[in-house]
């Protein structure tokens, strides 16, 4: 299985959240904690999760992607997605739930457009 | 798998039950060989404690008074009847089997508990997960679940067929998260359901009175994904809430994915939008199956890694009758995963007309 891991990177007022593995279950708690860390930094925080070395994504990684969502729009921030694919566009689409996230096709882009 | 459990269970019950006369022949014969000076005998308290791991009060007892009947005689034979060091080993093999026969009551009373509440929560998970019936007008209905949780029969995957007024309604649905607060969950679920579904004039109302009963109970992110289905005339009208779409094995050989024109979130989330969920309706004839299933299924991973492919399994599904046509996929599920699944995996299979 592969390892998740989670890198947090600022680019000004927008804080970036690069994901790599598998998000699910076991790994979920990693996100939840890392994307509380990255709405406290800010007081109305704007947050790019860029899934483009996620692998894996089951129920629980969108229950803490929407927990994110919630969290940065109850502070007056955002939260949106970049280079979606994959396992990943599939749960989301199932859901009903890719078209309540604000997605991007790269970071670029998304730091482009909400900075 | 169960069966050869339960036999390495009655193998390892007998070698308990002839321990405490094993130990205690070896004990005699190594007391013969070797005379009175090493003071063998002491060892006979090992056949009461023995006994006490498996056997009844009565039983250890008997097996104590088994081993004064060994040693008085031996001890007679080399000599020391009635020394100070032989009728030390007499006290303590009497202490002993006392001490022994206490132990064995409370591991009793222990384990007739366990039984109890086992029991109980057997009971409880029959009451929450009731068994579907195996016909519901013309359509035969088959079933399989299985938990990832050890011993347990339920977890957050659930399940109900009922027949209405209105006709056959069902819902087949999966939890986000697991352990007991899913299964909370899943009972608040199928309660809403089995009211709703009797009083409601369609599956959107249902929907709405389990969305309306997850929203006073549910946290914000928590979810709830589920399919309803009503069995109509020769079709079938689907409500799907982020679940993972049907499979449809119509009689001709072609297999489909039964997605609907427009995906709903899952029950649950109704905070995050004003939409309503749409029902859609397909084609269910003579000879048709269809499979419903939770993400345990296709989220069922081989040694490898490789995701289970259920499209490609699916013609598994036409043999047999349903329930035996069921248990073999769900017997290609298990060997694809090569253990115990990681996740609870539920499937219903709906054929009409069975052959």
């Amino acid at each position: 299985m592969d390892e998740f891991t989670v890198d947090l990177d600022r680019h000004g007022d927008i804080v970036v959240i690069r994901l790599h593995g598998e998000l699910d279950l076991r790994t979920a708690p990693t996100l939840r904690d890392c994307l509380a860390v990255a709405l406290s930094q800010l007081d109305a925080p704007i947050v790019v999760v860029d899934a483009s070395r996620l692998t894996f994504c089951d129920s629980s990684g969108v229950s803490v992607l929407l927990s994110g969502y919630g969290l940065a729009k109850a502070a007056g921030g955002h939260l949106a997605l970049s280079c979606v694919g994959g396992r990943l566009t599939r749960v989301l689409e199932v859901t009903g739930l890719i078209s309540h996230f604000q997605i991007f096709p790269t970071t670029h882009e998304a730091l482009a457009e909400l900075r | 798998m169960a069966t050869s459990r339960r036999r390495a269970g009655t193998r390892s019950q007998l070698v308990l039950r002839g321990l405490p006369f094993a130990v205690m022949a070896l004990v005699a014969v190594a007391d013969l060989v070797a005379g009175p000076a090493l003071a063998f005998l002491s060892l006979l308290t090992l056949g009461p404690t023995f006994a006490s791991v498996s056997g009844s009060v009565r039983r250890t007892a008997a097996v104590g008074a088994l081993a004064l009947v060994i040693c008085i005689p031996l001890a007679a034979y080399s000599g020391t009847l009635l020394t100070w060091q032989n009728n030390l080993t007499l006290a303590t093999l009497i202490s002993v089997t006392g001490a022994s026969m206490l132990a064995a009551h409370l591991r009793l009373r222990r384990e007739r508990e366990l039984a109890n509440v086992r029991l109980v929560a057997e009971a409880a998970q029959r009451v929450l997960l009731r068994p579907v019936p195996r016909r519901a007008g013309d359509v035969h209905l088959a079933l399989s679940y299985t938990s990832a949780a050890a011993e347990a029969h339920i977890g957050g995957d659930l399940y109900e067929v009922v027949t209405t007024p209105m006709g056959v309604r069902l819902i087949v649905g999966d939890v986000q998260g697991k352990g007991l607060g899913a299964v909370e969950t899943a009972a608040w679920v199928l309660g809403a359901f089995r009211e709703a579904a009797y009083d409601q004039p369609d599956l959107v109302c249902v929907a709405q009175r389990v969305e309306a009963t997850l929203t006073r109970h549910l946290g914000a992110e928590s979810f709830v994904t589920a399919i309803l289905a009503e069995i109509g005339d020769g079709e079938l009208t689907l409500l799907n809430c982020g679940h993972p779409a049907p499979l449809m094995l119509r009689r001709d050989g072609h297999i489909e994915l039964v997605t609907p024109p427009e995906e709903s979130l899952p029950l649950g989330l109704s905070a995050m939008t004003s939409a309503t969920p749409k029902p859609h309706t397909c084609t269910f004839g003579e000879q048709d199956q269809i499979l419903f299933y939770t993400d345990g299924v296709i989220e069922t991973r081989d040694p490898d890694g490789a995701f289970y492919p259920l499209i490609d399994r699916a013609e598994l599904l036409n043999e047999g009758d349903p329930q035996q046509a069921l248990d073999a996929l769900r017997e290609d599920l298990i060997d694809h995963a090569g253990g115990p699944l990681a996740d609870d995996a539920a499937m219903l299979l709906l054929r009409r007309h069975g052959y």
